[in-house]
């Protein structure tokens, strides 16, 4: 079974075939989970006892910065419209169908992490599924059933055929200023995206005698798969929350080239990402140093 | 009026041939004439027929709604003796939207005195029929009592119409003893000899019937039931269905494994008669044959053309190079002739191949069922030439105009008898039928001379029909007519599908006709109409006032 849930606005679809989904939220509560435990490690639970601290030894301090967690939600907003153009036989004669397409701005999640490679640079890998819909309009030249030469133009509207894509992003990212607790940070790389949208492969619609005239019913869509590779580029701003926690906001922009077969002759060019701006957490894991000994104040005289 | 009647009705409406011929005799039925159209005859007239009406001396057979003139109405009144009809006496009366009449025209006739007690019933008359025919009439063909205006008076009769391998024949049995009142060609036919050669070649949409990966000619998009059947070269199936003794099932369509159709014939039967009901649907409103769907039912291959010389000369006209409206909504398609043959010096295809064929023997079928034209003399003539008209009609409603095959003319049966066709609207002399009145053919009315020459005869309203068009003039009379146009040619069409379904009755003559299409234009078009005004001139023209 299939069923569609609304979520802030935009679509995910769940159920049926939706392992992907189930998928990415075991990848984020391992994202957490991970994030958890390095943070409690950070705090020593599962460390062995550890032996008093000198009353003047200072406590560790963090490190620098290993891994980055990095978990975002936010909007997809609509890299353009895309069209059909088709032909079908119908009455035994070719049945052109076009449609004009617009995707909206959908849902997005991403979750990932950076790895600190030199003192400035980390690299990262980014998984993300993104969820949004295509509306616009289809029309159709209806041939006569009973003679050649007079097709009947019948049109419609197309609403919410569901747009999904999915993939990683790698990332090169480089942290141009910090500044009071405040990170911006440029990153880019290569992105693989998987996108499935439902395209139109048909259309009904109902006449009568004497059939001079048609009326459109329905389009007939199937979803149709297809991935590429393309890239990414973009800007984290985050702000310090705690010691290893960030809030961050990011503005990215994909882009990666696709071609989706619907059937003979019913191909679509398609432009999947676009540019997603997006809020939430990053986790920092980083080495806790042990925090330098306080120099000893010399005696004061007594009186 | 049954649909059954209503065919016998029409098909033995020969005998009322003799109501009209020049043949004095004491006790010669009274038959009187009503043509009205203005108002004072109107007011005579109006209060004679709602007399009739309400003694039960005139009964409402049909009432339809004008299609083309809002608010008329087209009243037809049969006339009955002590409730039997009697043949050919029929009124039209058109009313306006306040019950007015408009005109009536028409004939009935007077002091009858019959006693309606027949001495035969009709099995005993069926009997008569299979002993002169050789064919039993099933359930469905019966004869039926009627009243017959004879040369020597009234008669109480059964009538009925019997098909066999040598055509069809109508006959008038007297119903106190069973004497041949009457015996009379039966079928609207595109009558003519020639020869034909191959197909034509062109493409055609078949509506049919998918069933168990089998495609069958079963229309199924048309609201009537249109069906194709293929006798499969049986003649002796094709009379057994023709006379009622066998039903066609689903295995005697024409059919076809992969919806791609190479049986010509078959083909053009079955999408032509799907164009002459849109077309009628299309120009008028009509809802084919009958105005209520009555089914089209064509049959096609109804004897093996090889076989064709070791044919009788009747089964050749009949079943080979001819096409017929056999009643019911049924149509027979001739054969045509082997590539080796010819007939009158021409060539024959199948009959179904030329759109004006089919749309003419159809148009007998609307005939049947508004004017019922008898099919004798001048009302026959005008049967076959409001036939003629349709098929020119239906062929310039779809084709292109010019001259070849598949272009629309003047020509009838151009495209499957060639070279030529068979008639010319345009020049009825070229193919030996009159174009002027003073010209007509006086033929006996038996079946050997055409049912006084209603074949002939045609070529002087087919020709009143061209003029008012094209314009041009009479080669006899050399009178002009100022033509509506070629672009203008629906006026006409609506013109003469008003005056012959709705306003003509059953015995028209050709004067009547005259006057019957004039009312048609003026309804339509006013008085002082360009359309008026040719149908006026054009039937001057023709030697007919």
């Amino acid at each position: 079974m299939r069923r569609w849930a609304e979520s802030g606005g935009w679509r995910l679809e769940v159920g049926g075939r939706g392992y992907a989904w189930r998928a990415w939220v075991i990848f984020v509560a391992f994202i957490l989970g991970l994030a958890s435990s390095t943070s409690a490690q950070t705090r020593g639970r599962q460390q062995p006892p550890r032996p008093p601290r000198p009353r003047n030894t200072a406590p560790p301090v963090p490190g620098p910065e290993r891994v980055r967690v990095v978990i975002n939600g936010g909007v997809q907003l609509a890299p353009g419209s895309f069209g059909q153009d088709f032909s079908l036989t119908k009455n035994v004669e070719a049945t052109p169908i076009t449609t004009d397409l617009s995707l909206t701005p959908g849902g997005y999640i991403d979750a990932g992490a950076r790895v600190r490679v030199t003192r400035t640079l980390s690299i990262g890998a980014v998984a993300f599924l993104g969820a949004s819909r295509a509306d616009g309009t289809v029309e159709a030249q209806i041939p006569h059933p009973f003679y050649f030469n007079r097709p009947r133009a019948i049109s419609g509207d197309l609403a919410q055929l569901g747009h999904t894509e999915k993939g990683v992003h790698l990332e090169l990212a480089y942290p141009v200023s910090v500044a009071k607790g405040r990170e911006f940070t440029v990153f880019g790389g290569p992105s693989y995206i998987s996108a499935r949208q439902a395209l139109v492969t048909d259309v009904t619609y109902t006449d009568s005698y004497p059939y001079d005239s048609a009326a459109y019913s329905t389009a007939t869509t199937a979803k149709v798969s297809a991935a590429a590779f393309g890239v990414n580029a973009g800007a984290d701003v985050t702000w310090r929350l705690s010691r290893s926690v960030r809030a961050g906001v990011l503005l990215r922009y994909t882009w990666a080239p696709l071609s989706l077969t619907a059937g003979s002759g019913n191909v679509v060019d398609l432009h999947a990402g676009g540019l997603q701006v997006a809020g939430g957490l990053r986790i920092l894991m980083q080495k806790r140093l042990p925090r330098p000994a306080r120099p000893t104040a010399p005696a004061r005289p007594r009186r | 009026m049954h649909a059954r009647s209503r065919v016998l009705t029409v098909s033995l409406g020969v005998v009322l041939a003799l109501l009209g011929s020049p043949r004095p005799s004491a006790a010669q039925p009274t038959r009187t004439a009503v043509i009205a159209a203005e108002p004072a005859q109107l007011r005579a007239w109006d209060a004679t027929v709602d007399r009739q009406v309400r003694a039960g001396e005139l009964d409402v057979s049909r009432r339809d709604t004008d299609t083309l003139v809002d608010g008329r109405t087209h009243t037809r009144l049969r006339q009955l003796h002590r409730g039997i009809p009697v043949l050919g006496a029929e009124l039209t009366r058109q009313t306006d939207d306040v019950g007015a009449t408009v005109s009536l025209f028409g004939s009935t006739y007077a002091d009858i005195t019959l006693d309606v007690t027949p001495a035969l019933d009709p099995a005993a008359a069926a009997a008569v029929v299979e002993r002169l025919s050789g064919e039993a009439l099933g359930p469905e063909r019966m004869p039926t009592l009627c009243i017959f205006p004879g040369d020597d008076g009234y008669h109480l009769a059964y009538r009925a119409t019997v098909f066999t391998a040598e055509g069809a024949t109508q006959y008038i049995i007297d119903a106190k003893d069973g004497a041949i009142l009457r015996q009379a060609e039966g079928l609207r036919a595109q009558s003519a000899v020639g020869v034909g050669t191959g197909v034509l070649g062109d493409s055609k949409k078949m509506s049919v019937t998918q069933d168990s990966g089998t495609y069958t000619t079963r229309d199924p998009l048309r609201p009537p039931l249109l069906t194709t059947y293929d006798m499969r070269e049986n003649l002796t199936r094709t009379l057994d269905f023709l006379n009622g003794r066998v039903s066609l099932g689903v295995s005697d369509r024409a059919s076809d494994t992969d919806n791609v159709w190479t049986d010509a014939a078959a083909v053009d039967a079955h999408a032509q008669t799907g164009y002459f009901y849109d077309y009628y649907f299309t120009r008028f409103g009509r809802r084919g044959l009958d105005d209520n769907n009555l089914r089209l039912l064509n049959i096609v291959h109804p004897v093996p053309r090889a076989a064709v010389f070791a044919q009788t000369a009747s089964t050749v006209s009949t079943f080979y190079i001819n096409a017929f409206y056999a009643g019911f909504g049924v149509m027979v398609y001739g054969e045509g002739l082997p590539a080796n043959a010819t007939a009158g010096g021409r060539r024959w295809n199948y009959l179904s191949g030329a759109l004006d064929v089919v749309a003419h023997e159809l148009t007998h079928g609307i005939t049947d069922y508004t004017s019922n034209l008898l099919y004798e003399l001048e009302s026959g003539a005008l049967n076959e030439s409001f036939s003629d008209m349709m098929g020119t009609a239906v062929e310039f409603f779809y084709q292109p105009p010019g001259a070849g095959p598949l272009n629309a003319d003047y020509l009838i049966a151009e495209d499957v008898v060639t070279p030529g066709g068979i008639r010319s609207m345009e020049n009825p002399a070229a193919y030996g039928q009159p174009d002027h009145y003073s010209k007509r053919a006086i033929l006996a009315n038996d079946r050997d001379h055409d049912n006084g020459g209603v074949h002939v005869n045609s070529g002087i309203p087919n020709h009143v029909y061209y003029l008012a068009i094209e314009g041009g003039t009479n080669r006899t009379s050399g009178l002009s007519v100022q033509g509506v146009g070629q672009a203008n040619r629906e006026q006409i069409e609506k013109v003469m599908y008003r005056a012959f379904t709705q306003l003509m009755p059953s015995n028209a003559s050709f004067a009547v006709a005259r006057a019957v299409t004039i009312q048609a234009a003026t309804d339509l078009y006013g008085a002082g109409s360009a359309a008026t005004r040719a149908v006026t001139q054009a039937w001057t023209a023709v030697g007919v006032n």
